[in-house]
């Protein structure tokens, strides 16, 4: 099973979360991953009514997709989805290949996210991850996973109700609010991206250079 | 009455038959059989070691603690959903300021199928009985000790530890596994006790009884043709005899005899 930290390739633990501000109809295509740049279908949309006026709570909704694999292409459940302005689609799932989000605007891609939009992996071994982001800013943080005690069963209980916990991370404005997390095994951390000029968030071990990724 | 006899006490046939049993060249074996629950491709080698003689009358030759060194390599795969509990992460939510709650969806792990190779190596032993078969093929004469019946094989104390070789083998393959963390020993328990000694003993009895019951001993070889005195000169000619029988037999007086007799005449 695919679990790298990598926004870039999205496996089965992982989730890309994009809000849509302004109403239109935002095409995408679901590609492997860092295969983004040869995409030129996009078959699936978010169609995004303004419906501001008829909502009656302010709260943002939440519409989750699944991505599915059949080994030699990707789906998506529902291929077009409508939205109102401001809700968030989270996109899930995938199969052995790990997957991304490549939106026809440059704004909405889960490769080289930028704003308004998250990303969260849940981590599923212990260690030391030391990210970075591959487009060469500066923004960088380390997440301590350690493996729970799980020689009974009720501490395997204690450890599941603690899956269940949410660890954010926000990052704005060129700066991250926690450059350092510690969480156990199985848990989840949700980056949050606020505005950047186009981020990831990658495992440093998996970047072989120093310099930024391409495009 | 034969015009030669050779005969061998057990203490001389011990070091005959050791010498004979420490000629004969490893056998190899591989295929693939039932480990417990799982299906194992292996791969075999095995030498034999000499163990305690007795010759008991009228044609048998008992080698008692007869051992064979071997060692494997066994590869199988073992589907984890099919012996670890389903797992799915919680839905997980976090409140981003200026923006409201968002949750991930509950996310569930499909165990895999992983692959496991180990290497083995212990001994067994075994009881045979071998009788003895005289052959002439290609003007060779050959007597043999022929295992009789199949031999069931004794495996050691320390096959249960190779439970624990098995198990060293599968740990890394599973730490390698996102997730199984907190399932580890678990996993390494559950896959032991499916596999047990009698699963490993039941995989490794039949694929080493056949280095055993096919065993043929060779005991003794010699040219129904043979030189008794060499050319002395132009008027004196080797002389040559011709083997025209042999017989070979365990006799019991005082003590008991492993003893071939021969009958030759001129050649």
């Amino acid at each position: 099973m695919y679990n790298a930290l990598d926004s870039r390739a999205l496996g089965r633990a992982d989730c890309y979360a994009q809000r849509f501000m302004r109403p239109g109809d935002y095409r995408y295509a679901i590609v492997p991953g860092h295969a983004q740049a040869i995409s030129s279908d996009y078959p699936f949309v978010v169609h995004v009514k303004d419906q501001a006026a008829e909502r009656k709570s302010a709260e943002m909704a939440q519409h989750n997709l699944r991505v599915s694999s059949d080994g030699k292409r990707f789906s998506v459940a529902p291929a077009t989805v409508t939205i109102a302005v401001g809700d968030m689609v989270v996109w899930n799932g995938g199969g052995d290949i790990p997957f991304a989000v490549a939106g026809e605007q440059d704004f909405f891609n889960s490769h080289r996210m930028v704003n308004e939009c998250g990303f969260s992996h849940a981590f599923g071994m212990a260690g030391d991850y030391h990210w970075r982001d591959a487009f060469g800013s500066k923004l960088a943080g380390v997440v301590h996973v350690r493996d729970p005690d799980c020689t009974s069963d009720q501490q395997r209980k204690k450890w599941r109700e603690t899956l269940a916990e949410g660890n954010l991370v926000m990052i704005a404005d060129g700066k991250v609010d926690r450059t350092e997390v510690e969480i156990m095994t199985g848990q989840t951390i949700f980056f949050a991206i606020v505005k950047t000029p186009g981020i990831s968030i990658t495992d440093s071990r998996l970047l072989t250079h120093r310099g930024g990724a391409a495009c | 009455m034969a015009e030669i006899i050779a005969a061998v006490d057990e203490t001389a046939a011990n070091i005959l038959i050791d010498t004979a049993i420490a000629l004969i060249p490893p056998q190899s074996a591989s295929g693939s059989g039932n480990l417990g629950p799982f299906v194992a491709s292996y791969s075999v080698s095995a030498t034999l070691v000499n163990g305690d003689i007795d010759l008991i009358a009228p044609d048998i030759i008992r080698v008692a603690n007869l051992r064979v060194n071997w060692s494997a390599n066994l590869g199988f795969g073992i589907d984890l959903s099919t012996i670890l509990p389903d797992f799915c992460l919680p839905q997980v939510c976090v409140h981003i300021p200026c923006v409201g709650r968002v949750c991930t969806p509950r996310i569930c792990i499909d165990w895999p199928t992983i692959g496991v190779n180990v290497p083995l190596s212990d001994f067994v032993e075994a009881d045979g009985d071998f009788s003895l078969a005289i052959s002439l093929a290609g003007g060779i004469w050959n007597v043999e000790g022929v295992v009789v019946g199949l031999p069931s094989l004794r495996f050691g104390p320390t096959t249960a530890g190779l439970l624990l070789v098995i198990g060293a083998a599968i740990t890394p393959v599973l730490l390698a596994i996102p997730f199984i963390g907190p399932f580890l020993a678990l996993a390494v328990d559950t896959i032991l006790a499916l596999i047990g000694v009698a699963g490993l003993t039941g995989l490794l009895g039949p694929i080493l009884t056949p280095f055993v019951s096919g065993l043929r001993i060779p005991i003794y070889k010699q040219p129904q043709l043979f030189e008794v005195l060499p050319l002395e000169g132009p008027i004196d000619p080797a002389v040559h005899v011709t083997i025209d029988a042999i017989a070979a037999s365990v006799e019991s007086s005082d003590e008991d005899e492993l003893v071939l007799t021969a009958d030759i005449s001129p050649a």
